[in-house]
């Protein structure tokens, strides 16, 4: 059973799935939330699809007889695939690849065998070598791409073929820069090493801006890819976001500076285990981005503190600072002599706003309303207190899990990661709910 | 000379012509275009369930004996493997799994032979025939294949005595929500 | 042979080239290269065969608990036993979150169970 809202995905993954003809009973949009009155409304009614009434036909999908198609096995027809598209004219081929949801809504470089061939020299790799296998999320069928796919995607996406090896990690790890989720999510790639210099990222004013072929073009090539090479993007069926992430237009491509770490500080690859001269590329998962301009007497780490003890979005339990040289360096000043020591201090010192805790947490309410402590002395201060309680503790908890909490204090991993980029022309910092996913060696895909 | 050139013109022709229709790469392993015996195909699986990573796999079909060269290697296997109905015939097919991971830090290792849809005989319709429950002759194709190795061994199939193409395919999935890889395809036959 | 005859003979050639490489010099028209990945085969599951009655039989419904659509799930199990008194409809909750696998359960529904439900989401 589900909504009605899911006809199109339910309809489809149930075809993917090898059982083209389950029995599906809808039930009105949304369930989440409604109160068991409703509930009773809606259970007593009808198939919002079919207009059967709901339990006959439950009863009738659990007894109706099967038809002979129905029982057998085998395997179902899919498309072929042509290596080639029928000829056309560019202005037409443009529309098509515009009706077909081979784009981002924005102009494609059109894919000819002749640039395809150039950005294919870019790299040792053989075009019909396997790349990776890419899914909208993991229920999903993934769909699999050879090198010379991800090329015909590299030049849609406005990728010169230096950037080529960079375009081919990032689609060998196969993992979509749109998940499916009606949460809408969004996506980071950071990019370290010497390919950064190499290919000509910026990683000084406007980083995270458009300003730049390589960081724009990388960028939009992941969602091209997702959209393309992992069967992602397509609304109604592998995409549900309610309202959709503009983060998916660029996916926050961004290059480390490097350069202006402060002393102590290591890159992000570094810290993920790689070495200072590899080049890598790194991803993270999350839903929203802040960028915060705002001048305050408080030294910096409080005031980032403070944005951290009362951010709230979807992914509570995770964060990721991209802080401009001048912050990281104020940061490094104010005795932080590394990342991960300031990440610590973050999640060791900041709480949880109580209207949050107390509405995620409902047993240690009902704990804190019988005088357990500690949850009763957190409750007496008042509900909309802070709460002592970390969101940032416990290195890869996955974002938006249910109940359970770590207390302040102690020296445990967190989950939150710091990068630094940016022109140093003022003291602004960003930070969103996103958490680290992985890494790929760009140098693998020479 | 003349009908030389136009042999020369129909062969430069042909070449053109088959050129152009033959399939391009890796891709083509299908239900339609199953890998010949001997020839390997190379794919992807993903291993790893909080954070996965794809690891190059290679499969290949290494030796097929049917009939009643099967039922013999099965009695010798085990004296109580059963004779196949009357309408059905095995087929014993050898097997070479490889795989590899693409970072030193891919360590990750896969299971062959435990999950039940992983190795299935299809007739040439692609309807599966049951999987049959029997002794194969040492090596069965059956452990953990690390990163970097391979395993051989042999996996047992029954089919309707009738049935000249069946096929034999490797789906990587382990019966969970999520999968795993693409599913590949290998002729029972020469 | 006439130099001509060699003459067509080349042209067909160059022009079947053509043809099917799709070089199409007609009207501006070029051709460019499939974007799309490559798609799974997908294998057929037969589906379980029906009862002819679920009276004296046992129905599994599963809770896959997407947040907070108890309510939900309570007023069906309910409903389909008051409408259905002669069928035992049990109500069981998935393990882990919505999209976290549990082959124990479907073990247990192919063991005990004529049939299930798995609900709801959203």
């Amino acid at each position: 059973m589900i909504t009605r809202r899911f006809q199109e995905l339910v309809t489809t993954i149930a075809y993917k799935k090898g059982i083209p003809n389950m029995r599906i009973t809808f039930t009105p949009h949304p369930i989440t939330d409604r109160p068991a009155e409703l509930c009773r409304k809606y259970v007593a009614g009808n198939d919002p699809i079919s207009g059967k009434p709901m339990l006959e036909q439950i009863y009738d999908s659990l007894t109706g007889k099967l038809s002979a198609e129905d029982a057998k096995s085998g395997y179902l027809k899919r498309d072929p695939r042509p290596r080639l598209l029928p000829p056309d004219t560019p202005d037409r081929l443009m529309q098509f690849f515009h009706e077909q949801n081979f784009t981002d809504g924005n102009p494609i470089i059109l894919p000819t065998e002749k640039k395809v061939a150039e950005m294919l020299k870019a790299t040792s790799r053989k075009p019909d070598e396997w790349v990776g296998q890419m899914r909208p999320s993991p229920p999903h069928e993934a769909w699999y791409y050879t090198v010379e796919m991800v090329a015909v995607n590299a030049v849609m996406a406005g990728v010169k073929p230096e950037y080529f090896p960079t375009i081919l990690a990032m689609a060998s790890k196969g993992v979509t820069s749109m998940i499916s989720s009606t949460s809408s999510f969004g996506r980071m790639v950071v990019v370290n090493g010497p390919v950064v210099k190499e290919i000509g990222m910026n990683t000084g004013i406007g980083a995270l801006g458009p300003f730049n072929q390589a960081n724009s073009s990388i960028g939009r090539c992941w969602t091209l890819i997702s959209k393309n090479l992992g069967g992602s993007g397509k609304p109604g069926e592998t995409y549900l976001g309610s309202l959709g992430n503009p983060i998916n237009y660029n996916n926050l491509c961004m290059p480390e500076n490097e350069d202006n770490l402060p002393a102590g500080w290591t890159p992000l690859h570094v810290q993920k285990g790689f070495k200072k001269n590899d080049s890598v590329v790194s991803f993270f998962n999350g839903w929203s981005f802040s960028n915060i301009a705002w001048y305050s007497p408080l030294p910096i780490h409080e005031v980032i503190r403070g944005w951290l003890e009362n951010f709230f979005s979807y992914g509570t339990r995770q964060a990721t600072l991209v802080i401009d040289p001048i912050v990281a360096a104020d940061i490094a000043n104010n005795g932080y002599k590394s990342k991960e020591e300031f990440a610590r201090y973050l999640a060791d010192n900041t709480g949880t706003p109580g209207w949050l805790f107390w509405s995620q947490n409902r047993t240690a309410l009902k704990q804190a309303e019988s005088g357990v402590e500690p949850y009763a002395s957190w409750l007496k201060r008042g509900k909309d207190v802070v709460v002592p309680v970390s969101r940032y503790k416990g290195g890869g908890r996955r974002a938006g899990s249910g109940s359970g909490f770590t207390s302040l204090g102690g020296n445990t991993a967190t989950t939150i990661e710091i990068v630094v980029t940016g022109g140093g022309t003022n003291t602004f910092w960003a930070g969103g709910d996103f958490g680290y996913i992985g890494s790929a060696s760009v140098d693998h895909w020479r | 000379m003349r009908n030389k050139m136009v042999v020369l013109f129909m062969v430069l022709f042909a070449f053109v012509f088959v050129g152009f229709l033959l399939p391009a790469g890796a891709q083509d392993n299908s239900p339609t275009n199953p890998a010949a015996i001997g020839v390997p195909v190379r794919s992807m699986v993903e291993l790893g369930s909080v954070s996965s990573n794809i690891y190059d796999i290679t499969v290949t079909t290494l030796e097929v004996v049917r009939g009643k060269e099967a039922m013999d290697r099965l009695k010798a296997a085990s004296a109580t493997n059963p004779a196949p109905a009357a309408d059905s015939e095995y087929i014993l097919a050898r097997v070479k799994f490889e795989i590899k991971g693409r970072y030193v830090s891919d360590k990750m290792s896969i299971d062959i032979g435990k999950a039940p849809l992983q190795w299935i005989a299809l007739g040439s319709d692609l309807t599966e025939f049951t999987k049959p429950s029997v002794t194969v002759p040492e090596p069965a194709l059956v452990g953990r294949v690390d990163p970097g190795k391979s395993l051989e061994g042999w996996v047992a199939f029954v089919v309707d005595k009738k049935e000249t193409k069946p096929i034999m395919v490797f789906d990587p999935d382990t019966g969970g929500a999520t999968g795993r890889g693409k599913t590949l395809f290998f002729k029972l036959y020469q | 042979m006439k130099i001509r005859t060699i003459g067509m003979m080349i042209a067909i050639l160059i022009a079947s080239f053509a043809s099917f490489s799709g070089w199409a010099a007609d009207e501006g028209k070029i051709v460019v290269m499939n974007p799309r990945g490559v798609q799974p085969e997908i294998r057929k599951i037969p589906m379980a065969p029906r009862q002819p009655t679920l009276d004296g039989k046992t129905v599994y419904i599963v809770d896959t608990k997407y947040a907070m659509t108890k309510p939900f799930v309570t007023e069906l199990h309910s409903a389909l036993q008051a409408k259905y008194p002669k069928t035992t409809w049990v109500l069981r909750e998935k393990f882990g979150m919505y999209m976290d696998d549990d082959p124990n359960l479907w073990k247990e529904v192919k063991e005990k169970a004529a049939g299930s439900i798995v609900l709801v989401g959203h």
